[in-house]
């Protein structure tokens, strides 16, 4: 391994970091479709042996443990559809009285995560399913257990997701008892979500929880986030510092769901 | 051969950055393994190896994200160069120096990565800066270096005393 190197950058190294830089920088700067489409064909053609390396991961969940939990989950899911049934009949009925907008069907759509970005300053998660899945930029991602991020890059085969767990993503939160909105972000170093902007006055308990919003219109309202783990108020006394923890470990994610508003 | 070796080197450090990295998380942060293999391709191949390298692995890491597709392998080569140029300037065989490399490069990455990234929000995204990547540059920097120049030891005492 070890290489005579040269005794300061010669001229070879200049040329080789200059040709790096240009091609880099002609990626960089291309178009957002030109970027995917460069990324997927090196993934399928020069770099797929790398990226058979980085697709895998270990699942740390025990099978027949994982289907036990899965089928607990389904039939409390059951039941408490059948409970709903009935009033989403009646609430249809007296929307329909009061002349309110008619509340769009939705579906869940099942997606492979077939990568992960390994930036510390964003999780961005890649899934099966493009655009010849009528996938499209913005819609919401989904766990089993509540929200994943949204779609932010289509391919013709593949899409990103940017994740809770990523710095750029701000959601809009609403405390669910506390009725409350403030803005989620993500603080890696404790691994939680920071409700910002919520007043001191809040009546805010530990163990509830955070749904979105629907402010700003990124991802329906009511989608379930997490729980509220911490409470303090902040040294000024203004706002409440409050940590959430998100429902989705997005570290064993294996599977995600894409919300398709809209007629199956 | 330099570059046959760090090719199998990839894929060694990918598999383990995968599998191995995501338990190794502390303070949720988790070891840059890629980082570090680009900085040890420029210390023993020179600017020239560490930019192939560094380019080879910004490809590759770069395509889980394409909304900055290019930059990776833009600052990586950077890297790489950075590590090679500075390789004859100083004692590259001493983790003590190696550790202090791999974590000073790390913070230059992330800075210039937070500068390109949050330019619309630059406050924010130093202080992201601040919070992560002292910490991801001193672990990343201990951990490599410490296990640069421990594995073989314990590898090859192993093997020297299982031979006598």
């Amino acid at each position: 391994m070890a290489r005579k190197a040269a005794a300061y950058p010669g001229i070879g190294d200049w040329v080789a970091l200059a040709i790096a830089a240009a091609v880099a920088l002609f990626f960089l700067f291309s178009g957002t479709d030109v970027r995917a489409r460069s990324a997927r064909a090196l993934k399928g053609s020069a770099l797929k042996p790398f990226h058979l390396v980085l697709s895998y991961a270990a699942t740390p969940l025990d099978s027949e443990e994982e289907i036990i939990r899965l089928r607990k989950e389904l039939a409390g899911c059951r039941l408490e559809e059948a409970l709903h049934a009935d009033a989403m009949t009646e609430n249809d009925r007296l929307r329909g009285l009061l002349d309110f907008e008619a509340r769009a069907e939705r579906t869940l759509l099942p997606l492979q995560v077939v990568g992960r970005a390994m930036d510390r300053f964003g999780e961005v998660l890649t899934v099966s399913g493009g655009r010849r899945d009528s996938l499209q930029v913005g819609q919401t991602v989904l766990g089993t257990a509540g929200l994943v991020g949204v779609v932010t890059e289509i391919d013709e085969r593949e899409s990103w997701v940017k994740t809770l767990r990523h710095g750029a993503l701000p959601v809009s939160g609403r405390l669910e008892q506390a009725r409350y909105v403030g803005m989620l972000r993500w603080v890696p170093d404790r691994r939680l979500l920071h409700l910002e902007g919520i007043p001191i006055q809040c009546d805010v308990t530990l163990g509830e929880r955070v749904v979105t919003s629907g402010h700003g219109r990124i991802f329906p309202k009511g989608i379930p986030i997490g729980t509220v783990t911490a409470i303090a108020d902040d040294p000024v006394g203004l706002v409440k510092e409050i940590m959430v923890a998100p429902y989705v470990n997005l570290d064993v994610a294996e599977e995600v769901f894409l919300l398709v508003e809209g007629k199956e | 051969m330099f570059y046959l070796q760090y090719l199998v080197l990839i894929f060694i450090t990918l598999l383990l950055e995968s599998t191995v990295g995501v338990r190794l998380t502390l303070f949720g942060i988790r070891p840059d393994f890629s980082l570090a293999l680009v900085v040890f391709a420029g210390l023993s191949g020179g600017g020239r190896g560490g930019v192939i390298i560094g380019f080879v692995v910004g490809l590759v890491r770069g395509c889980a994200d394409p909304a900055w597709f290019g930059l990776d392998a833009l600052l990586l080569s950077l890297v790489g160069f950075a590590a090679g140029s500075t390789s004859p300037m100083v004692n590259r065989e001493h983790p003590f120096v190696q550790a202090g490399l791999i974590a000073l490069l790390l913070l230059g990455h992330d800075l210039l990565r937070i500068l390109i990234t949050h330019a619309d929000a630059l406050l924010t995204g130093l202080l992201l800066w601040l919070k992560i990547s002292p910490l991801a540059a001193l672990y990343t920097g201990v951990l490599v270096s410490a296990a640069v120049a421990i594995l073989p030891r314990i590898i090859m005492g192993r093997s020297h005393r299982a031979v006598s």
